[in-house]
């Protein structure tokens, strides 16, 4: 648990600190990990965990879309409308952020992030416990943190 | 123990005296480098400095010092090459006395990887005046090498990484055995008799340390056996277990990267034909509860392939591919 509140602290200190900080888009992914954070102070369990998965959801879809939407203003290549975390994933992995792309495990991680959230959002009244929580989250860290690595 | 930490956190308090609050942040966490920072400082937005504090007041090894260089690497491939990599070295007042060349190869290789590194002496951190590390920039003449490595990192993982492969290695009950390391070495020379490839053992092999560092003399890393293999496949053995094992971990990171470029004059080429490292695992490299895999994961981005001592038909099959 520690770890993990370590984790979230820095990977938005990284965030700060990294080239897409001054991008409006990446401000507001900023804001919902903030949101994360503070979701983390909720006593009951399910609430707790329903909004660390609804902010960290929310964060991830932002913030791939915007590296994959001006990836794609930059370029001119043909992409969606409305980006969601499976044609963002999709988009970079295909085209590159000026030739980078998440690693295999990374790629991975993203899949499984899409397939936890679906279980989670589509089934009532099952919540994950805090390991598996856990978990979740620092996949999407672990996302973001590669993420970061791509030049705009 | 309590003196380094106390001395730590007096470095970390003189450093950031003059930091603005929301700028800095102490023990920070990133999941997928072995040893932190401690600090990381954002003085403007897009700038990231990542600090770290070494401690060789006891004295210094090449595992320490290669321990502090794979943090570099980890730092620069993880994050990105435009953060800036700063070491403040601790050293004792007796240790400038007697310094030896080798000591100073050490230091020096620390000093020409970081984007910044100072020495500080043990008795005098109360009114060292610490260099411009604030203002410090990357450093040019090694982005091909943090380019280089990260790029071969996501194809490693990408040829190699199967965690259907290394579940057994995440296993934290499974501990390393009683036996000599002499004796599982004995072992597998034993089963891989029967392929016919020719073994050396105890071989020295030559690493990029000089040419990153501008070292006054070559240094060559040990390993256990070498097997001829096209290209070569060099193994090593270690017992591991999960808790104290990270300090191991950078070592061997380190060690298997640095066999694959060859730095001239800031020219960084990869070796050719390429080695192929082979850890034989007896225990467990496990990682953290929500991120078990995350040190095995490592090991096979920097090109190390992995398998237990009684797994002999994987090994067989990894120096069978090996030779393709």
């Amino acid at each position: 648990m520690r770890t993990y509140k370590q984790e979230l602290r820095t990977i938005l200190f990284v965030l700060q600190g990294s080239h897409w900080a001054s991008h409006g888009g990446i401000q507001d992914v900023i804001e919902e990990y903030r949101h994360l954070q503070n979701a983390a102070s909720t006593p009951t369990q399910s609430r707790r965990v329903s909004l660390q998965i609804f902010h960290a959801s929310r964060a991830i879809d932002s913030l791939l879309a915007h590296i994959a939407g001006h990836e794609k203003q930059r370029t001119g290549l043909a992409g969606p409308l409305h980006w969601t975390l499976g044609s963002s994933r999709r988009w970079i992995q295909r085209h590159g952020i000026r030739g980078s792309r998440f690693d295999t495990p990374t790629d991975a991680d993203i899949t499984d992030i899409k397939s936890d959230r679906n279980t989670y959002m589509h089934r009532a009244n099952l919540f994950p416990a805090d390991p598996q929580i856990y978990r979740f989250l620092n996949r999407t860290i672990r996302v973001i943190q590669q993420a970061t690595t791509f030049q705009p | 123990m309590a003196g380094k930490r106390t001395r730590e956190q007096n470095i970390l308090s003189y450093v950031t005296r003059t930091l603005e609050p929301n700028s800095f942040q102490r023990n920070p966490y990133l999941p997928n480098l072995i040893n932190q920072p401690d600090l990381l400082v954002v003085p403007s937005p897009g700038r990231l400095i990542a600090l770290y504090i070494y401690d060789f007041s006891d004295g210094i090894t090449w595992r320490l010092a290669l321990g502090a260089v794979e943090d570099v690497f980890e730092l620069k491939t993880a994050i990105g090459t435009d953060v800036r990599a700063v070491a403040l070295m601790v050293t004792a007042v007796d240790q400038e006395a007697t310094s030896t060349t080798r000591r100073e190869d050490m230091l020096r290789l620390i000093a020409n990887t970081f984007d910044f590194a100072e020495q500080i002496r043990a008795d005098e951190l109360s009114d060292h005046p610490i260099g411009p590390w604030i203002s410090v920039r990357p450093r040019t003449n090694l982005i091909d090498l943090w380019n280089a490595e990260a790029q071969y990192q996501a194809e490693a993982l990408h040829r190699n990484y199967r965690e259907s492969e290394l579940q057994s290695l995440i296993d934290v009950d499974r501990r390393p055995s009683a036996r000599a390391k002499q004796s599982i070495r004995e072992d597998f020379h034993e089963h891989i008799r029967v392929l016919n490839r020719p073994v050396e053992r105890d071989v020295l092999v030559p690493n990029a340390k000089a040419g990153l560092a501008q070292l006054s003399r070559n240094y060559s890393f040990e390993f256990d056996l070498r097997v001829e293999t096209h290209p070569p496949m060099l193994v090593d053995f270690l017992k591991s277990d999960r808790l104290g094992m990270r300090r191991k971990l950078r070592y061997y990171l380190a060690k298997a990267r640095l066999i694959r470029y060859w730095i001239d004059r800031d020219h960084v080429l990869q070796r050719a034909p390429d080695f192929v490292p082979l850890l034989v695992v007896d225990g467990n490299f496990a990682g953290p509860d929500h991120d078990p895999f995350r040190y095995l994961r490592m090991l096979v981005s920097v090109g190390w392939r992995l398998a237990r001592p009684d797994e002999y038909e994987r090994i067989a099959r990894l120096i069978g591919n090996a030779n393709l």
